[in-house]
């Protein structure tokens, strides 16, 4: 457990509060939806069952006190709008737009602006694959969180993450980090990159420390990536789905315990196995930040909340 | 060692091409685990094949020559300078993948060079915090790298030991840690040491090796010198500038590969750039490639 000499930022997104030395305020969970073949076509029973994930995921959020983030996977431009008002008809939190195209994150934030919904919208993600008309388009709309992606496909190492965040690793001109405050967004969440086993996988881990230390902003990742890439475990969830969801959805405790502000922790629904879990390692951080480092847990920790 | 394990006037390369791999390639790999440098790889080598080059390597788009070997021992820490924290230990192939995607990629008559970053240039740039010597560290070094040539040589046709910093500072102990480096190797074994190495080129032309790689564009006089030497091995003439942004013209080539002839013989001869290509502009980079194989056809025309 860590405790950081470096002052922590804290923000706040609709419920959700980001930030701080850890154990003080719980873990901000966000839950992936309309992700997969799938969700290609929305048909009622889709939309039925995305609505059915949000407000599940509402629900946990309440029992333990861990805000939730709809994480809205978005991957054409002809999606935009349709999955946007289905989330914003569904859930008045926060949301991060979690778009892989710059072209396509440019046509979210057009839209996110024009339905007002740039007070929730958390970016997801500012990474090396940034462009001109990105940043232009950040510009003009900001919206209310940034996440810069610190992954480096040149160095793996906690190095190499940390130069794509202040210099751009040899790939950009400059650090992710200051070309979001450039164009004025200091609400800046760091996502330390998760990469596949045998491609430096741990030091995604590492890194959650290395980056409160060094920018004192918010640090989380999407850890359930490097499960979902493992390919013995492709292999062998076809006949074990229950002991594979564990280790995807515990696999979310891990950087709690290193420091981490925020978990992209996989499909929503997955939330009735992440939130108890994600509550229980937040019970352990706080206990252990109060006894050596004097943190008292926020208002509505899972500390507080589930005695 | 012998010349004549080479074709007379074979156009090779240094090592690093300037190829990047694409950005959208490299947004992608987050998501679906792709390695962005396969992409990379292949248009470094599709660049040196199209310009006629007969011994390509792989690139090396994948970092830079310490870096890329240095990441991949066990005992070093990557740190701005990596640093050596305790033994080192070669623990698999470093380059072997990216040989054999390169090795693909090659039609029939063309060769592969692998490429080992040599171990007092590697020892120069780590940190040492655990052998307590340069000289420890790049014995250390050469045994990990003899290692990777061993585990390479199956794989390509000739391995290139590179030592640059051996112009900077050439120890007494070279030749010992050059013996343990290509200890084992049945295949041709070049080293490339750029800079002037006019002045300890009687020392290389001793080294245990068959060819020997260096700048004769950027160090024209070191022709002289070579050509006052006896020496048996091969020489890598490098014929094209690559601290130079601009390509130059096959004319001003092939007069120096005709004087090299002239001194040397052709069968003593392949012809190369001085250094890799990392820092030009990849168009040049090709033009200087392509504008050294039409000077050295010109001059094989000649023979």
């Amino acid at each position: 457990m860590f405790g950081f000499a470096t002052e922590q930022k804290r923000f706040k997104v609709g419920n959700a509060v980001f930030g701080g030395q850890p154990g003080e305020n719980p873990t901000v969970l966000f839950g992936t939806v309309m992700f997969g073949k799938k969700y290609l076509a929305l048909g009622a029973p889709e939309k039925e069952e995305v609505n059915g994930f949000i407000a599940q995921q509402g629900e946990y959020s309440k029992l333990t006190g861990n805000p939730g983030v709809v994480d809205v996977f978005i991957d054409s431009a002809e999606r935009v709008a349709e999955r946007l008002d289905l989330v914003a008809g569904a859930w008045d939190g926060p949301f991060s737009l979690d778009v892989p195209e710059s072209e396509v994150r440019i046509e979210a934030l057009d839209y996110c602006a024009k339905a007002g919904l740039m007070d929730r919208a958390i970016y997801n993600s500012l990474n090396l694959g940034v462009t001109e008309a990105e940043i232009k388009t950040l510009a003009k709309h900001t919206p209310a969180a940034v996440i810069c992606l610190a992954y480096n496909p040149n160095d793996f190492s906690t190095d190499g993450r940390l130069a794509m965040l202040k210099s751009g690793g040899g790939i950009l001109d400059k650090g992710l980090v200051q070309i979001a405050n450039d164009f004025g967004a200091d609400n800046l969440l760091l996502d330390t990159g998760a990469t596949p086993f045998e491609h430096s996988a741990a030091e995604c881990l590492r890194a959650i420390p290395v980056f409160k230390h060094e920018f004192g902003r918010p640090v989380g990742c999407a850890i359930h990536n490097t499960v979902e890439s493992w390919l013995w475990m492709k292999a062998w969830r076809k006949e074990h789905k229950a002991q594979y969801e564990l280790c995807d959805a515990g696999s979310n405790l891990m950087p709690i315990l290193m420091g981490a502000s925020y978990c992209v922790y996989g499909p929503m629904r997955n939330a009735p196995m992440v939130f108890p879990a994600a509550a229980m390692a937040d019970k352990f951080v706080s206990e252990g930040a109060e006894d050596y480092f004097g943190v008292a847990p926020a208002e509505g920790h899972p500390r507080r909340k589930l005695g | 060692m012998s010349a004549g394990r080479f074709p007379p006037l074979a156009a090779t390369v240094v090592g690093s091409f300037p190829a990047k791999p694409p950005m959208k390639i490299m947004e992608a790999s987050y998501r679906d685990g792709s390695d962005p440098f396969s992409y990379s790889l292949e248009e470094s080598v599709r660049a040196q094949l199209g310009a006629g080059i007969d011994i390509v390597s792989d690139g090396q788009t994948r970092d830079t020559m310490v870096n890329l070997f240095a990441k991949h021992l066990r005992g070093v820490r990557m740190r701005e300078r990596p640093v050596v924290v305790r033994e080192i230990e070669w623990t698999g192939s470093i380059t072997a993948d990216d040989l054999r995607l390169a090795k693909s990629l090659l039609p029939p008559g063309k060769m592969l060079k692998g490429i080992v970053t040599g171990p007092f240039t590697l020892a120069n740039g780590l940190e040492d915090k655990f052998y307590g010597s340069t000289e420890k560290l790049a014995f250390a070094l050469a045994e990990a790298m003899n290692k990777e040539a061993r585990a390479i040589e199956p794989i390509v046709d000739m391995i290139q030991f590179d030592e640059p910093f051996f112009s900077v500072e050439f120890p007494e102990y070279a030749p010992a840690l050059v013996e343990t480096a290509r200890r084992g190797i049945a295949k041709p074994v070049a080293l490339h040491v750029c800079g002037d190495v006019a002045p300890i080129f009687h020392k290389l032309a001793e080294l245990p090796v068959d060819l020997l790689d260096h700048e004769f564009a950027a160090h024209p006089e070191l022709l002289r010198t070579v050509a006052d030497v006896s020496f048996a091995q091969t020489i890598g003439f490098g014929c094209v500038r690559s601290d130079v942004n601009e390509a130059e013209k096959p004319e001003i080539i092939e007069l120096a590969i005709r004087n090299a002839v002239e001194a040397l013989g052709a069968e003593k001869i392949v012809v190369d750039p001085d250094c890799g290509l990392r820092h030009l502009d990849p168009a040049v980079a090709s033009a200087k490639l392509r504008n050294m194989v039409v000077a050295r056809d010109r001059v094989r025309s000649l023979l």
